[in-house]
């Protein structure tokens, strides 16, 4: 197919990805403990715009100070989970790779249970102890697999994911042994594990913003080079592109805007392992389109999914990461079967 | 006609708000120096809480918070409970907004309150609710007499202080007349009290039920665990062999079933006893009712007020 049509379906394709975003955040906003219609919705939009969040208005406090930043957060923590899964998949040219899989996830664990388990209070530019503690944690142990894995200036795949395993699962145990010893702390620490977007504010928002930005501005810069090396180290290398350069380019993307997502809603799993896959059957391989639409895809997934957590059960909420487990399961043996049928994926 | 009718309105509301004056006026002057509002009070977690006015819907994020407010005679003005809170059977009836330790926040704000109880587990949950402009009060007591505190300082920020002293005192009183009936004893039988008798979770110091066991003129064998609460080996429980051994759980066959535990003193002078968790653990009102359940437990042969 000419490259001229086919970014024209792209763009059809992303502008019609970004509605569906939209009008299930509308709807999103109006649903949960209380419904809220969805003329009332806009109409508190519109004051707050206007003349900002009246404290005395119940509507308009819901609206805008507890639900957009939770909607806005969902989107923005789905988007980075699946956008860091698509280039991941790509990167080790692996199915099974998920954003967590260089112990981004364990790392941010043991942050978040120290912080937690110590009942620490402070506040860095408007976050919290555990937030904080989190990222410092995953970038750390980002930092040390990394460092395992590199030989020289080369980035070799297979000991990047083994280190990840193993660092992953030394520090899991760190987890688990703080739990055990932590008492009454021991179920926040496992809401935390399980993932969730309950309390999310606009100053989450804000902190989890710039890294999106800045990382999937270097994911799509480097897309076409993650096509290259889909081919091969070798055929990459053949076609001129410094391998390792894009590797390293393309996993510090991905693993800042994870751990930017994971320190404000802990472990989210299943959207960046199974949403790049699902996009992928719509839109193909191709990675300049499949990781803006695998941003897309993982917004729209992850606002459903909270939407689910919040009001399944309401007013008690279920971790959101329950639900995307409890969905993403079963559709990720789905593809696999689909698979085994068809080798398309 | 009109006009008449128009200027009647007018005449009467002239009157209502007269009155509304009238009456207004000298009730301000009999207010106590104590019920003030707005008020500035300092919380358990050493939180500044402003209470703008006498609290006339109350949410409680803790069944023990849910007890208070009951013995204090404010039950009508609790709009909003845990799924966890049961006592009194009035609370069934009243809006839910999640549990303890999974408050939901838009249920919270959506029921519109003045004022908002916590514990120590809510400081996120208060900064949250501060923000948007909901006084909210954690109370984290440690003991009894804590206890009694906090439910004295719940009935002032309420408006009911002279009700939080009578509770108050009553709980002190009750105290000292168990107190009373232990003294010269010498007798210190060794307890063990197990939260969950499957996996021998053992409660340690710290915790209600340990200060319980202390008045009650017991020794908790798990005194020494270091944590609030922690899982014992059939080994430990065998060599602390306890005398007594409570239960907030009604499951003493588990502890009869055990083979290894088949020669615990507790075990063969059949002295395993089932107390009520909620009594014993929940800082409130009812602590006194729990306590003498653990004296009942340790000390049978005592009489109770």
């Amino acid at each position: 197919m000419h490259l001229e049509v086919r970014r024209r379906r792209w763009r059809l394709t992303l502008g019609l990805m970004a509605a569906l975003l939209l009008g299930i955040s509308v709807a999103a906003t109006g649903l949960g403990t209380v419904p809220v219609p969805v003329g009332e919705v806009l109409r508190a939009i519109g004051d707050a715009v206007v003349s900002g969040v009246n404290r005395q208005d119940t509507n308009s406090v819901i609206v805008v100070m507890l639900r957009l930043p939770r909607i806005a957060l969902g989107s923005l923590v789905g988007a980075s989970l699946a956008l860091a899964g698509a280039t991941l998949q790509g990167l080790f040219r692996n199915p099974m790779a998920d954003p967590y899989i260089v112990g981004i996830s364990s790392g941010a664990s043991l942050g978040a249970t120290i912080a937690m388990a110590l009942a620490l209070r402070f506040s860095l530019l408007g976050l919290g102890a555990v937030p904080v503690f989190a990222f410092v944690g995953a970038l750390g142990s980002l930092a040390v697999v990394y460092n395992i894995a590199r030989e020289g200036p080369r980035l070799p795949v297979v000991p990047l994911l083994l280190s990840g395993v193993a660092v992953g699962a030394f520090l899991q145990a760190i987890v688990s042994f703080i739990m055990l010893m932590s008492d009454e702390k021991l179920r926040s620490i496992f809401l935390w594990l399980m993932g969730g977007l309950a309390g999310s504010t606009w100053t989450d928002v804000r902190a989890v913003l710039p890294y999106f930005l800045l990382g999937s501005g270097v994911l799509l810069w480097q897309a076409n080079n993650l096509n290259v090396i889909l081919l091969g180290d070798e055929q990459a290398l053949y076609l001129g592109v410094e391998v390792d350069q894009v590797k390293r380019w393309a996993l510090a993307a991905a693993s800042l805007i994870t751990a930017a997502a994971v320190s404000v809603s802990g472990l989210i799993g299943f959207v960046g392992l199974v949403v790049p896959h699902m996009v992928r059957l719509i839109v193909g391989p191709d990675h300049r389109v499949l990781l803006p639409a695998s941003a897309l895809g993982g917004a729209i997934i992850l606002v459903l999914a909270d939407t689910v957590a919040r009001t399944a059960l309401a007013p008690t909420e279920i971790p959101v990461g329950i639900i995307t487990a409890i969905t993403g399961g079963p559709f990720f043996i789905y593809l696999l079967r689909r698979y085994r049928r068809a080798r398309s994926i | 006609m009109r006009i008449r009718l128009v200027a009647l309105i007018a005449v009467v509301s002239a009157l209502l708000v007269g009155c509304s004056l009238f009456t207004a006026a000298p009730a301000s002057e009999d207010t106590s120096p104590t019920s003030a509002y707005p008020m500035t009070v300092v919380d358990d977690m050493g939180r500044e809480v402003v209470v703008e006015s006498e609290p006339a819907r109350i949410v409680s994020l803790a069944p023990s918070n849910t007890e208070i407010l009951f013995a204090l005679g404010l039950g009508d003005k609790v709009v909003g409970v845990t799924n966890f809170c049961n006592y009194p059977p009035e609370v069934e009836g009243i809006d839910k907004i999640g549990d303890s330790f999974n408050v939901n926040i838009e249920a919270v704000v959506a029921l519109d309150p003045d004022l908002v109880l916590g514990i120590d587990s809510h400081t996120e949950v208060a900064d949250r609710l501060a923000e948007l402009g909901i006084a909210t009060y954690l109370l984290a007591p440690q003991s009894i007499e804590d206890t009694a505190k906090a439910i004295e300082r719940v009935g002032v920020i309420t408006g009911v202080p002279e009700r939080g002293r009578e509770v108050a005192e009553d709980m002190r009183q009750s105290l000292e007349a168990v107190a009373e009936r232990l003294e010269g004893i010498e007798d210190r039988p060794r307890v063990l009290v197990l939260v969950d008798p499957a996996e021998l979770w053992a409660v340690g110091p710290g915790t209600f039920l340990d200060e319980m066991i202390r008045i009650a003129g017991g020794e908790n064998v798990a005194a020494d665990i270091g944590q609030q609460y922690a899982q014992l080996s059939e080994e430990a429980v065998v060599a602390r062999d306890p005398e007594v051994i409570i239960l907030t759980w009604p499951a003493a066959d588990q502890i009869r079933a055990r083979e290894a535990f088949a020669g615990l003193s507790a075990v063969v002078n059949d002295r395993i006893y089932v107390v009520d968790g909620d009594t014993t653990s929940r800082p409130g009102p009812r602590l006194i009712e729990g306590l003498k359940e653990i004296v009942r437990a340790v000390h049978p042969d005592v009489e109770l007020p």
